[in-house]
């Protein structure tokens, strides 16, 4: 795996579980997506980006945001925790440059207020292990995970 | 790397370098690349609620499409205006774990096939979607020159 030495790009996104099955529009001209889960036919997830274009960057961490927040809501069910519904998971991914190589590194922020911060860590690194963006990159980009529960 | 027994969902994408395309009842979304404020992609997902699989292909398709350009640049191809990527992302599963799997379909009519492949290949070894994902899912690389 090779450190990126400078940033270029970093897409952003704020994943919510919601089952109201309308987007939100939070910014103005923001693009927000309402995203479907695997045989379930109404809208699980809200996909909130922060500008009208994204970039493949935000198209990537609203993808894996919205795999790991399911994968959250799986692991909670295994472990019998009951999820907060303010539940969120920011996702920043950079696109950025060593020499003229290009690679991506992430940050993950799961939010579960209310949880002790032993559970919620739990919580998220156990769902980094099932969640299948997580494999798909795993030893190949450097990823940091962080809880909140506040 | 796991090979997926059952596909469970599949995120297909169409990119291309226009922005002439627009499909009724789909979700096209214009992409912007780094540093570049007009949109230079147009990713078509097929679904009015995409599924995070097609927001991946959409992602790589993008990336991807960029890196074609960038070797073609270097390499002195010139580019037919229809070229195309098509990405389709399986989500899947083996026993009880979950994994994801993609086939490529790059289009790039009337260039010789060789250079068509040779392109292809030096791609995904620049695309930093590729090289996320290198040796953790499977992906397939088809080279269409017609």
């Amino acid at each position: 795996m090779s450190k990126i030495e400078k940033v270029l790009a970093t897409g952003k996104t704020h994943t919510t579980v919601s089952s109201a099955g309308t987007t939100s529009r939070g910014h103005d001209g923001s693009l927000d997506i309402t995203l479907s889960t695997p045989g379930i036919a109404k809208p699980a997830h809200v996909f909130a980006a922060t500008q009208a274009h994204p970039t493949a960057e935000q198209l990537f961490a609203g993808a894996w945001s919205a795999c790991y927040t399911a994968a959250v809501g799986l692991v909670a069910g295994e472990m019998n925790v009951v999820l907060p519904s303010d539940l969120s998971v920011d996702i920043e991914v950079d696109l950025g440059q060593t020499g003229p190589a290009y690679f991506l590194q992430a940050r993950l922020t799961l939010r579960v207020p209310g949880l002790s911060h032993d559970i919620a860590t739990r919580l998220a690194h156990t769902a980094d292990q099932i969640c299948p963006y997580s494999k798909a990159t795993r030893g190949n980009i450097d990823v940091a995970l962080n809880v909140l529960t506040a | 790397m796991s090979k997926i027994e059952k596909v469970l969902v599949t995120g297909k994408t169409h990119t291309t370098f226009s922005e002439a395309t627009r499909a009724h009842g789909k979700l096209d979304i214009e992409l912007s690349s780094p540093g570049d404020a007009k949109p230079a992609h147009v990713f078509a997902a097929t679904q009015a609620h995409p599924t995070a699989e097609q927001l991946f292909a959409g992602a790589w398709s993008a990336c991807y499409i960029s890196a074609i350009e960038h070797i073609a640049k270097a390499k002195k191809v010139v580019l037919p205006a229809d070229a195309s990527v098509d990405i389709e992302i399986d989500l899947g599963q083996t026993g009880q774990a979950y994994f994801l799997q993609a086939r490529f379909f790059v289009r790039l009519p009337g260039v010789a096939h060789d250079v068509a492949t040779a392109l292809a290949h030096a791609a995904h070894e620049l695309c930093p979607y590729s090289k996320a994902t290198l040796g953790n899912i499977d992906v397939a690389l088809n080279v269409l020159t017609a």
